[in-house]
């Protein structure tokens, strides 16, 4: 217990101090203690349960980042003082989660060959390509499994061939009922795990339908459930992984350890398989596998350099498998980009496109956005308020539904603009490119005008909007003065307005262009990119931009999805955009100086 | 402070302990299987699988999926480990995508599930040597008559009568190959060359009969195909009408041509639909090809798929898996949806739909449309070149247009 004196001196700390609080929050309200453990609370908690399950799966180093993390926030916010980190720490996080991380994968993305056929690590397609390690022929033998358990508690099957029932044309005889087709079972086998299969006297055996003619092949008893030596395994009542172990349990049926006999369909139906490959890992750890032809074992399929199993490992060795992995190919997806033939001539057509779709879309937009405004400036007008808000409306309406009812519009048959505008009878086809039957959307110049005039449209009101708030910022004294001075309308607005108006607009209008370089939505929605052209064996529409083209090659069909080809490019238009918008910026700079 | 410290903390522990015991997921004691389907598939299949699955005492999660990006979905969930057990009612030619992708499990059938099967829907699923899915239902075009103004089916290419038949609808610059796939199997021209283990990667259109199936389209341009470019309602009208009393097209037509459209000026006499079981209508099968070679059309097939996920409950997914190849499940698909079943049972109990009977003959002689990624690359170049030979602007003769084409497409195919 403090003595009274003390308290009070506290108290006087504590009013001095909250004086200046603003830059040092020493002293916190219980209210604010409450609130900031709560919150911290919560943010360990969930820390510690992932911690908690990167523990489980062995991942070190994600533990290692994720615990010094959540230690450095939690001693960021439990310290007294440093207010700017308290600021800046929940900024900084989600600036690494959402935009750093991102950048780092795509990066590592772009050296490798993430694609299609190349989706996960080599351990993971390996065991895929596994699977899918045997053949079963058309006319493999069938069986009915019995699963039974030997003295020493191994799994047992026991099997009963099926031995289909034809008609005299050799074709199946089908059950009215079930629709399978039906069958006597003739021979009994037994498998056990760890040796291998053989045959068993029907003579021994218990049937499941029991009758005198059971000794008999071909009869109708039903097939063999029991067999001396071997207790029953009732397999219903076993947990999902003992079953999947039973599942995967191969009963071979020599020693070459070729034949083999698997489940097919529940765990009470088998068939007779072949195994195509020997799959061999010395050590574990795929430092060196391989894969072995049973029927040719000269044929040995080795990892190759771009990520398949291969003929002797060789890079244009026969594959075994169409399923690769992902590997690191250096810069092989930069090489495609800059040193493709085929590849050069519609990336240079795209880059100069998207260029020039940005820059006249920036253009356009502002050019008739500050018409407009100047317009609606001119203290006259009338309404301006109905007028300005009118002036918003495509602005306002979601872009995505304009992009939609502008391809509508566009469409050469039906559209309203070609029929009923440009006055085409509806539905009609005419061959000849008249006035009337504009190509809109099908003709690359005209697509290439159609995009822009779309975008003109979804983007003056912006333009119109800021160009509106920058004009009303000018003081009235400047143009009035100008106007005494004797100067035109033309020279105020070329030597005063303007230059004022884009000290403030000059960066809007920069991350315009940004934002229209990589204007996904209305290429994507307006054309898809089309008219394609595919003479170059990419899907390279006249209207694609960068982006929408990195879009195809990594997600659309047509092309198969390339991860690692997209990333390269991504990378590449981070690098351009970037690189504009720091040069921009940096000139800016020179008309804020004026000012 | 310290005492008060040490409270908060308290507190923190046990807010930590509390989410820690919300989040520790239970354990259940049944098999559980996790089942992506496109949500157009979703009712059709799903209260089959919930019978099973109630039968069988399995979990059963269905998942919805948006049909355009499933595909795409599957292959990061699966490696990923979130991906389901098993893809409900997927087309076909994704097999060879997703299985070289690795996300895929082959799937073995005993012999009498198999031979309950027709072959062509079951070898759908034949990639790299290996059956990859099972067939739920299936697909295929046919041609449509009114037997008031043809009598009898079509049984020869060259006795299609001139100016009579409509061919799929709408399509536009380019042409529709899907649709005259049959015209061109009728000069043996296949897509894809095969073999044993599946479809291989060249493209079997080049050649003498492509180059005989481009110079049929040049001569019958404007005989059979003039202003073939017409719509939906065009195609229906004239079908009912006896404009064109012959129509290549699929099941998905037929609804519309029994309840008839809307009369215009264009279009007379076609509110009043014709029907299957009026006999108002009949469903053929293609006609013969020249030199005895078979009409071709494409088959769909929508399939089951079992993925390469490692959490799968193996025993219950492939046990359901043969459930859907069975006859129980496929006519229930049936009577729920009017699918053509790919079972041969259930097929003869959905006969009795005679729209069904009559594309089911009519399929008989169809192939599934190849399931190799390539399949992907063929399509425009292939749709452009019948455009233009159609419209009279090949690119010198049709034949050689043809095969400048077809040389492009393998070379893209190879690449």
């Amino acid at each position: 217990m403090r003595n009274d004196g003390e308290k009070s001196t506290t108290l006087v700390k504590r009013k001095k101090r909250s004086s200046n609080s603003l830059y040092d929050s020493t002293t916190t309200s219980t209210k604010g203690w409450v609130t900031k453990i709560i919150l911290l609370g919560i943010v360990d908690a969930v820390a510690v349960f992932a911690s908690f399950m990167l523990f489980m799966q062995e991942q070190w180093l994600p533990l290692i980042i994720e615990i010094a993390v959540v230690a450095l926030v939690n001693w960021i916010y439990i310290k007294r003082g440093s207010l700017p980190a308290k600021y800046l720490a929940p900024g900084l996080a989600f600036l690494v989660a959402f935009q750093i991380s991102v950048l780092v994968f795509s990066f590592f993305t772009a050296f490798t060959n993430y694609s299609t056929a190349h989706n996960g690590d080599i351990k993971w397609s390996t065991g895929a390509i596994l699977q899918t390690n045997f053949a079963t022929t058309d006319d493999a033998a069938s069986y009915k499994v019995s699963w039974l358990k030997d003295s020493k508690g191994r799994p047992a099957e026991l099997l009963s061939l099926q031995e289909l029932k034809t008609d005299v044309n050799g074709e199946p005889i089908l059950d009215p009922d079930t629709g399978e087709a039906l069958f006597s079972y003739t021979d009994i086998k037994l498998g056990v795990q760890g040796e291998f299969v053989q045959a068993v006297d029907r003579a021994i055996v218990t049937w499941e339908k029991p009758g005198p003619d059971c000794l008999t092949v071909g009869s109708d008893c039903g097939y063999a459930v029991a067999i001396p030596g071997y207790d029953a395994l009732d397999v219903n009542a076993l947990s999902k992984a003992k079953t999947n172990a039973l599942y995967e349990l191969k009963f071979w049926e020599d020693k070459s350890r070729t034949g083999f006999i698997n489940l097919a369909g529940g765990l009470d139906t088998a068939v007779a398989s072949t195994q195509i490959y020997r799959f061999a890992n010395p050590g574990g750890d795929y430092s060196k596998p391989s894969l072995t032809k049973i029927a040719d074992p000269t044929l040995v399929f080795k990892p190759s350099k771009d990520g398949y199993y291969r003929q002797d490992g060789k890079i244009d060795g026969e594959r075994a498998s169409e399923t690769g992995w992902q590997v690191f190919v250096g810069g092989q997806n930069f090489g495609v980009i800059f040193g493709d033939q085929k590849l050069r001539e519609p990336l240079l057509k795209i880059i100069s496109w998207t260029i020039i779709f940005a820059v006249l879309s920036v253009l356009t937009t502002f050019i008739v956005g500050l018409a407009i405004a100047l317009l609606f400036d001119d203290a006259r007008l009338r309404g301006k308020k109905i007028y300005r808000s009118i002036m918003i409306l495509p602005y306002a309406f979601p872009g995505f539904l304009s992009a939609y009812v502008w391809k509508g519009l566009f469409n050469q048959k039906y559209g309203f603009i070609n029929t009923v505008i440009l006055g085409q009878p509806n539905g009609a086809i005419n061959m000849d490119a008249s006035l009337n039957n504009v190509p809109w959307l099908v003709d690359g110049t005209v697509a290439k005008i159609a995009v822009l005039l779309v975008n003109l449209w979804l983007g003056f009101p912006y333009m119109f909007l800021i160009t509106t708030g920058a004009l009303q910022a000018i003081p009235a004294e400047l143009t009035e003065s100008a106007t005494i001075d004797g100067a035109t309308p033309s020279q105020i607005l070329r030597l005063i307005k303007m230059p004022l108006l884009l000290v403030s607009l000059a960066p809007l209008l920069i991350s315009s262009f940004a934002f229209n370089f990589n204007n996904f939505s209305i290429i994507y929605l307006l054309t898809g990119g089309g008219p394609t052209n595919t003479a170059t064996g990419y899907d390279a529409g006249e209207t694609d931009i960068l982006i929408t083209f990195v879009y195809k090659i990594a997600f659309s069909t047509g092309t198969g999805r390339n991860y690692g080809l997209a990333s390269a490019f991504s990378i590449l238009i981070f690098l351009v955009v970037g690189s504009m918008s720091l040069i921009s910026f940096r000139r800016t700079k020179f008309l804020e100086d004026i000012n | 402070m310290k005492i008060r410290k040490s409270g908060i903390a308290a507190i923190a522990g046990l807010a930590t302990a509390a989410l820690l015991a919300i989040a520790t997921p239970s354990q259940a004691d049944n098999p559980s299987l996790l089942i992506w389907v496109d949500n157009g598939a979703k009712p059709v299949v799903q209260k089959v699988i919930y019978d099973w699955a109630s039968d069988k005492n399995v979990d059963i999660t269905i998942v919805g999926k948006d049909f355009g990006s499933v595909r795409d979905l599957l292959k990061t969930a699966v490696p990923g480990g979130t991906g389901p057990d098993i893809l409900a009612a997927a087309p076909h030619d994704w097999t060879g995508d997703l299985a070289a992708a690795g996300v895929l499990r082959p799937i073995t059938l005993t012999a009498s599930v198999k031979a309950g099967l027709q072959k062509n829907a079951y070898d759908a699923f034949l990639f790299g040597g290996a059956h990859y899915g099972v067939p739920g239902w299936t697909e295929n075009i046919a041609v449509l008559r009114n037997p008031k103004f043809i009598k009898a089916p079509i049984t020869s290419i060259t006795k299609i009568p001139s100016n009579k038949l409509s061919v799929g609808n709408n399509w536009g610059a380019n042409s529709d190959p899907y649709h005259f796939y049959p015209f061109q199997t009728s000069f043996g021209a296949n897509v894809f060359a095969s073999n044993a283990s599946g479809w291989t990667k060249t493209v079997g259109m080049a050649g003498a009969n492509g180059a005989a199936f481009a110079n049929y389209l040049n001569s019958k341009k404007a005989a059979y195909f003039g202003g073939l470019d017409h719509g939906w309602n065009n195609a229906i009208c004239d079908l009912i009408n006896g404009k064109r009393p012959l129509w290549v097209t699929g099941p998905w037509a037929i609804s519309s041509v029994e309840g008839g459209v809307a009369n215009s000026a264009g279009t007379p006499n076609c509110s009043k639909g014709i029907s299957v079981a009026k006999k108002t209508l009949a469903i053929d099968p293609f006609w013969k090809g020249t030199d005895g070679k078979t009409a071709k059309q494409f088959m769909g097939v929508r399939g089951f798929y079992l993925t390469n996920s490692a959490a799968t409950a193996l025993a219950s997914a492939n046990s359901l898996l043969s459930y859907i190849a069975g006859k129980e499940a496929q006519v229930a698909f049936f009577t729920k949806a009017n699918k053509t079943p790919a079972n041969l049972a259930a097929l003869k109990v959905a006969s009795a739909n005679l729209t069904i009977k009559g594309f089911a003959a009519a399929g008989a002689t169809a192939v599934p449309m190849p399931n190799i990624p390539a399949m992907d690359s063929v399509w425009d170049k292939w749709g452009k070149v019948e455009g233009r030979i159609m419209k009279g602007i090949a690119v010198g003769s049709a034949a050689a247009d043809w095969d400048a084409t077809m040389a492009e497409i393998q070379a893209l195919v190879n690449q």
